[in-house]
């Protein structure tokens, strides 16, 4: 990425750190681990630090750090063998101290695919539309309305005591 | 929006309000200072460890396996209190093809020295039977000799065509298949039946052209009136009972014979005399010795318990063949117990049958099963039928106790220049 004025690292490093909460935020949700998602953000930070250059465009930043995040998430989980042997990054679990609405859903949300959850992070906390999703990752719209879908009827699925038509009260 | 859309919502909300942005800040100055280099010293950490691990469970797998096959070799000899039994004053009748098929070379236990050769042919009163066919069978020369002296106990017979692999019958004669070539280059086999000769006349008493005996001997009844043979070498390979007094066959019986290796296969008839037993080398047969009606069978197989039983025969170790005699010769993969109790066999070199059996003959059921872990070349019990002998490969005897099934003594290597392919039988010191 260049700046223009040959400060490119500088103006990196800030705007990695502008983003930095948001991406982990996105780990911890895609991983439901915090220890991991740590791992995962900090790989993913390091990275795009190495890769900076092929960066174009600035406004790009956001996906294009998601998508590394994203790949980080999905690769630490493929290699979590060495990680249960111990012989990966230390994991920590940090210990939910929540009601039981959350308890029931931090349950669900861990039978979901990291893919799936992904989607829900983004089109529910982020408030990313369908469109705008399926952009920032590279993948057809279709794609992630398939997932939403997914996502929600297996959560419905795993908590009955829930309604997914519409409320009205927007609570 | 609807109810579990809204809670996800506030669910990831409420998770995301136990990140900070110090949290994150922490990770970024983290990630910032890290060198590139962590990452392949991660990959490589991971690799040597899980080399690591394979080597330790390789080494681990082959330590459980030295020690369960020690556990099974030393396990009768740690648990049985009763002492090994003593070595009986025999000698071991061992068959060492190249020094013809008249003499067997004697094997004295006491001292565990191979002794000069001796004629394999015994008669009665101390006389053996020497029988030299020449190349293009225009004739045989049967000598009737001192087993000891190997000195002529009477004049030399001439038959014109081959004579060979006799059948000593307790009636006073010798059953003797009979062939000759018919082209001149020798190529042209002729099975010629077999003959009675009288050894002590020196006389051919009587015929039986269709009777093949060729290359395979027979086993004949104790009486000697009924002739058993299972012979691979004619068309129509069958266990065949004859009647040697009228010539006329009895039974024609179909058996499966597994055909692996020479070390299986044999005949063998109970000590009673009443009961042909049938080395088919996956199940031990019976038979009624006079009709040739079939009776109950014993299979020899591990089958499905085995432990080995689905792994590829190159990784099982125990399955060495040993180069046997023919193993369809009387005796030579099968052995009856003199005083009845056992009969032991050598299955067909098989992941699932390979080794020695020791069948009950009461209850006809597997008494006994070990390998032999260089080939079974041949087996034979002892004379009052405590002890089994067993050829192990070429040149190990072992001596073991078939009722506990504990080696009492291996005498590895025999000292003896040559190679031995089976047990023909056991004599006095």
């Amino acid at each position: 990425m260049k700046d223009g004025g040959g400060g490119e690292a500088p103006a990196f490093e800030r705007l990695l750190r502008e983003h930095a909460r948001a991406m982990f935020l996105l780990a911890d949700f895609v991983l439901h681990d915090r220890g991991a998602a740590e791992d995962a953000t900090q790989e993913a930070f390091v990275i795009a630090w190495k890769r900076r250059d092929s960066l174009k465009d600035a406004a790009a930043f956001v996906p294009w750090l998601r998508r590394i995040v994203l790949r980080e998430c999905f690769r630490w989980r493929r290699h979590r063998f060495f990680h249960v042997f111990g012989l990966g990054d230390q994991v920590v679990a940090v210990p939910q101290v929540d009601g039981a609405m959350r308890i029931d859903l931090a349950r669900a949300m861990r039978r979901l695919s990291p893919a799936l959850r992904a989607v829900v992070f983004l089109h529910f906390y982020e408030d990313l539309t369908l469109a705008r999703i399926a952009n920032d990752l590279e993948v057809p719209e279709s794609t992630v309305k398939t997932r939403l879908y997914e996502a929600l009827r297996r959560l419905e699925g795993l908590l009955p005591g829930y309604s997914t038509s519409e409320s009205g009260d927007g609570a | 929006m609807s109810e579990i859309e809204e809670r996800i919502r506030r669910y990831a909300h409420d998770r995301a309000g136990a990140l900070t942005e110090a949290d994150a800040a922490a990770l970024m100055t983290r990630a910032m200072v890290r060198g590139g280099g962590r990452r392949l010293a991660h990959h490589l950490l991971n690799a040597v460890a899980a080399l690591i691990l394979v080597i330790v469970v390789i080494v681990g797998a082959v330590v459980l396996e030295t020690q369960i096959h020690w556990f099974r070799q030393n396990s009768h000899a740690r648990t049985a209190r009763n002492p090994l039994p003593p070595i009986p004053s025999e000698v071991i009748r061992l068959d060492d093809p190249s020094v013809g098929p008249g003499l067997v070379i004697p094997y004295r236990l006491s001292d565990g020295r191979a002794l000069p050769s001796r004629p394999r042919w015994t008669l009665p009163g101390n006389r053996a039977l020497l029988l030299a066919s020449s190349s293009d069978c225009s004739e045989t020369r049967i000598r009737v000799v001192d087993s000891a002296t190997l000195q002529d106990t009477q004049s030399t017979v001439l038959l014109t065509g081959c004579y060979d692999t006799p059948v000593i019958l307790s009636t006073g004669t010798v059953l003797l298949a009979h062939h000759d070539f018919v082209n001149a280059n020798l190529t042209q086999f002729r099975d010629l039946g077999a003959v009675s000769y009288d050894w002590s006349s020196g006389r051919i008493v009587r015929s039986y052209p269709e009777l093949s005996v060729a290359f395979v001997p027979g086993l004949a009844s104790p009486d000697g009136a009924v002739l058993y043979t299972l012979n691979p070498f004619v068309s129509d390979t069958r266990l065949d009972f004859t009647d040697l007094n009228t010539g006329i066959r009895l039974a024609h019986i179909s058996v499966s014979l597994m055909q692996a290796g020479l070390s299986p296969g044999g005949l063998a008839l109970s000590v009673d005399g009443r009961t042909l037993y049938v080395n088919e080398g996956d199940k031990l047969a019976t038979f009624d010795a006079r009709t040739g009606a079939p009776g109950p069978s014993v299979l020899v197989s591990v089958g499905a318990k085995a432990s080995t039983s689905f792994l590829p025969r190159w990784l099982v170790p125990s399955l060495d063949d040993a180069d046997a005699k023919e193993g369809f010769e009387p005796d030579h993969g099968i052995s009856v117990d003199p005083q009845g109790r056992w009969v032991a066999l050598i299955g067909a070199d098989d992941v699932n049958t390979a080794g020695v059996w020791i069948v009950d003959t009461k209850t006809l059921s597997v008494l006994r099963h070990f390998r032999a872990p260089a080939g079974a070349g041949g087996l034979s019990f002892s004379l009052d039928g405590h002890l089994l002998y067993l050829l192990a490969g070429q040149n190990v005897l072992d001596v073991i106790e078939p009722s506990t099934g504990r080696l009492v003594k291996e005498f590895v290597p025999i000292a003896y220049n040559g190679q031995f392919l089976g047990i023909a039988g056991v004599g006095r010191n």
